[in-house]
């Protein structure tokens, strides 16, 4: 067979790609997460759960940003705060987008959490992502919390002052929880950075690490059918598809 | 499982063949093997590694909530500043005062309700609602909170809404300047008896009480 002279195609895409993967995997990993093989009645309220991967990129993306122009400090954070808003390019986009992204990535949250209850799509053997799904959330919930104050206008702060003195109300416990928010035992220069670090630093980290064990298990247990499926549960086909999948 | 003689002479070694795998740490029959050994010491060194980065984080993390909270005299000036006022008008001048002598931020602004009670007696109530902490204000009954719906009486007793106790009291005294000087926060109960402070949605008194440890005041 005589020798044909390369595409563009081959040499532009093909080429690096498989250099690539000849050497780490990595293309064949993702075409593994992309063409995996799901119900063929699978709904579009099994979306909800990639639409909230969006969001969540959508608010790191934008978290970043807000980071670059944001002082944690009690002296100027309202007035840098205004600056992002006023002065900024875009800052006013970027600052909206992660605001109105926050309120959505709840909602979606909730709208996701009711879609997995409602197909039950929580029973054996996905147990173990309805759980990490469980301390998402409550990661989630700690982000809108931490969040909240970091406006430092009357509204964030007052806000925040009742929310760190319900946690003050939970037995034994409660009085320890309040302080180790406030950094002390009253609302200090050290909340708002500790606010502020536990916002941009420990919680991101943690949702990271459980989005990546929330996924690992999505793709590795495959997605339900509808309770509405009519498609008879085929066991032989079912051991086979994750025969494939090994 | 069945065993094999191997694993016999690894876990009972009679005493004359402990003395020959000690000298001999390489055979089949040491005591250890090199394996293991290094199984453990990459655990043990891992383990001590990552406590000696835990245990310092941790502590200065959790250290602030046991701090005690500092409070220190402010003068609030002269008595004639509060006057005694007639009856059916709101007694209250309320001051607004920082409680820590380094503050630059104006975290540490608080506001006091101050009553001239005559004979060179004063009441100081705090503002801060018993509820969750909101700010409230004076009013011909008593005080109100804006955020929940608390309301009080005139001596700070809940009447109304979600808190749980009457509102904070700081002592009060008088100095040979006749100046008015606030001492330290104390939580009142509904029989005005002092009590040690506690956080706002915290009881004092009964049987809840017991669930929430008082924060040490220093």
């Amino acid at each position: 067979m005589p020798r044909t002279r390369p595409t563009a195609k081959e040499l532009v895409v093909d080429a690096p790609l498989e250099w690539v993967e000849e050497r780490s995997g990595f293309v064949g990993l993702v075409e593994s997460f992309l063409f995996r093989k799901v119900p063929a009645d699978t709904s579009w309220l099994q979306t909800l759960g990639s639409s909230l991967l969006t969001v969540f990129m959508l608010q790191a993306t934008t978290g970043v940003i807000l980071a670059m122009s944001y002082h944690p400090d009690p002296a100027s954070a309202y007035e840098s705060i205004r600056y992002i808003t006023d002065q900024e390019t875009l800052g006013w986009l970027v600052r909206g987008m992660h605001k109105w992204g926050s309120s959505v990535m709840v909602i979606l949250l909730f709208l996701h959490m009711a879609r997995v209850y409602v197909f039950g799509a929580y029973k054996y053997p996905r147990e173990l992502t309805w759980i990490t799904g469980g301390i998402l959330f409550i990661m989630v919930m700690a982000m809108s919390f931490t969040g909240y104050l970091l406006v430092w206008d009357q509204r964030a702060y007052w806000a925040t002052v009742v929310g760190v003195n319900i946690n003050g109300t939970g037995p034994i416990v409660g009085p320890y929880l309040a302080n180790f928010f406030k950094a002390g035992p009253v609302f200090g220069e050290q909340t708002l950075s500790r606010f502020y670090s536990l916002h941009m630093l420990v919680i991101p980290g943690g949702i990271f690490t459980f989005i990546f064990i929330h996924m690992w298990l999505v793709v590795r247990l495959g997605v339900t059918s509808p309770p509405w499926s009519r498609k008879r549960y085929d066991e032989s086909a079912a051991r086979e598809a994750v025969e494939s999948t090994r | 499982m069945a065993e094999t003689p191997e694993d016999k002479h690894e876990h009972s070694t009679a005493p004359g063949e402990a003395a020959a795998a000690a000298a001999n740490p390489g055979s089949a029959r040491a005591a250890m093997s090199r394996q293991k050994f290094l199984t453990g010491a990459t655990v043990g060194l891992g383990g001590l590694m990552g406590a000696i980065i835990a245990v310092p984080v941790t502590v200065a993390v959790l250290a602030p909530s046991f701090k005690t909270i500092k409070e220190y005299p402010v003068d609030i000036g002269p008595t004639t500043l509060y006057p005694e006022t007639a009856a059916g008008l709101v007694p209250w001048h309320d001051v607004t005062f920082e409680n820590r002598p380094d503050d630059v931020s104006g975290l540490s602004r608080r506001l006091v309700f101050i009553r001239n009670d005559g004979n060179d007696k004063f009441t100081a109530i705090s503002n801060t609602c018993m509820h969750l902490g909101c700010p409230v204000q004076a009013n011909a009954t008593g005080f109100a909170c804006p955020c929940h719906g608390g309301q009080y009486d005139k001596e700070g007793r809940r009447i109304a809404g979600p808190p749980v106790r009457p509102l904070n009291r700081y002592e009060t005294s008088v100095d040979d300047k006749g100046h008015l000087i606030l001492g330290q926060l104390y939580a009142m109960d509904d029989s005005l008896k002092r009590h040690q402070l506690k956080g706002p949605g915290q009881p004092v008194d009964g049987i809840l009480s017991y669930l929430y440890p008082p924060a040490p005041q220093g």
